[in-house]
């Protein structure tokens, strides 16, 4: 065995030592001849050296990989959406939400629309901010009249006003544009009955008779115009839905009544 | 390099293929789209608020894209009627969409909030009008001037509490913040038919 010159110690210590004795000291063996041939079979024993990537993936790599473009395949042609740019999942699921709508009498919850539209400025607990935006508790334009207060979540109200013998000056935004008669009713029947409020519901009928009503109005309410008695309460005549109106007619009275104080 | 005309094949394939898919194939789709009923272009005062909500970096901390039903809970959040359409997209040369929520989505904020005093009240100072908000305030969108300095035709923005200006003092919203306002006032979505 030729010495490593880069290497002297490995070449020299017993522990690396070349493994396969050599036929020198295995001895001859006194029972065997051995053939010319024999001494090339390790020759026969190596295979040739095989070329690098050349080699076939794992089966079961080739098994994932189908796997993987199969269910693409098929999600794709699922969800394309007739490759419009409409995005068509939203369309069925519109569609389908409406005919629900039709078919089920769909409850407003009025909590909902209040922390999500009202809260911001009257904040959670209904107090309002001092000096910005009035409180909704135990207020008399909450729990008092129902004409007035539907008149102002329609049109909005703005200018000077006094609320628990605060003064306020801003602007609130109407909401006939964007909520509709059962949403406005939810939503002034939930400031009328929460935080110790403990005014009566108002109903959609009421609120759509004074939308009929006041139709023709645009801009905000003041409240000198919301003061005075003849924009207060209900029209006559207007149909408000069987049951509530004596109880309507008896919280206005009694409203108008403190509202003129 | 004895392949390079390999090399240089591949890599154009996957260019190609790229451009296909992110700017060919969706510029075809959307070639068609009609703005959706009811938006409007944006007027001069709306552009320039776009303008400051593209510089104050509004779009870091809010989307405006309101996810269908069936794709999370924006609808019921109430950040909006339905989810957001293309067509909801048409006027905007360069889209807000944005993909972080660290405060709410915008997109229908016009609908949801169209107090003038709340919306500067709240650019001036968040926490003077939503206790606890990470939001951070603009104040130099706005003016602490003498009340006697006011002119009748500015904005007075009324702050109470902690934050309210000293005695004597009032906040002028300047027309930048005016002109945001505006722009937020744009952001509405439009009701539009199921077919």
């Amino acid at each position: 065995m030729p010495t490593d010159p880069d290497r002297p110690d490995a070449s020299s210590s017993p522990e690396n030592a070349p493994e396969e004795s050599t036929p020198e000291e295995r001895g001859p063996d006194p029972n065997e001849t051995p053939e010319p041939i024999d001494m090339l079979a390790p020759l026969f024993r190596e295979e040739p050296l095989r070329p690098e990537g050349g080699e076939a993936p794992p089966m079961w790599l080739w098994m994932t990989i189908f796997g993987v473009i199969l269910f693409g395949t098929f999600y794709l042609g699922s969800y394309i959406g007739d490759f419009s740019a409409d995005p068509w999942l939203q369309g069925r699921s519109i569609a389908a939400a409406s005919e629900d709508e039709e078919a089920t009498e769909v409850v407003v919850d009025g909590g909902r629309i209040y922390n999500n539209r009202c809260q911001a400025c009257h904040q959670a607990d209904g107090q309002g901010i001092a000096g910005q935006f009035p409180p909704l508790v135990e207020s008399n334009w909450v729990t008092g009249d129902k004409g007035r207060l539907i008149r102002i979540l329609l049109h909005g109200m703005e200018g000077p006003m006094e609320v628990l013998g605060e003064q306020y000056n801003g602007v609130m935004p109407g909401w006939q544009n964007q909520l509709d008669d059962a949403e406005i009713a939810a939503v002034l029947t939930h400031i009328r009955g929460e935080w110790g409020n403990s005014a009566s519901e108002i109903s959609a009928e009421e609120v759509a008779a004074l939308r009929d009503a006041e139709s023709g109005r645009s801009g905000a309410w003041s409240a000198e115009e919301l003061n005075d008695p003849a924009n207060q309460g209900f029209p006559e005549g207007a149909d408000l839905g069987g049951g509530t109106e004596a109880d309507t007619t008896a919280a206005a009275s009694e409203a108008t009544a403190s509202a003129n104080q | 390099m004895t392949r390079a005309f390999l090399i240089f094949m591949g890599a154009f394939a996957a260019i190609l293929m790229s451009f296909t898919a992110l700017a060919l194939v969706p510029s075809l789709q959307l070639a068609a789209i009609e703005p959706t009923p009811g938006t409007t272009n944006y007027t001069f005062e709306e552009r320039l608020g776009k303008q400051v909500y593209m510089r104050e970096g509004c779009i870091y901390c809010h989307t405006q894209q309101v996810r269908p039903n069936g794709f999370g809970s924006d609808i019921d959040r109430g950040w909006g009627p339905r989810g957001s359409l293309p067509g909801d997209y048409v006027y905007d040369d360069t889209h807000q969409l944005g993909t972080m929520r660290t405060g709410p989505d915008l997109h229908d904020i016009a609908s949801r909030q169209p107090s003038r005093d709340w919306q500067l009240a709240h650019l001036y100072q968040p926490r003077s009008v939503s206790p606890g908000s990470v939001m951070p305030a603009y104040p130099y969108l706005f003016e602490v001037k003498n009340e006697a300095e006011v002119r009748a035709s500015e904005v007075t923005v009324p702050i109470g509490g902690d934050y309210a200006p000293p005695e004597g003092q009032v906040v002028v919203a300047t027309d930048e913040a005016l002109a945001l306002y505006e722009y937020l006032m744009t952001l509405e979505m439009q009701e539009v038919d199921d077919s």
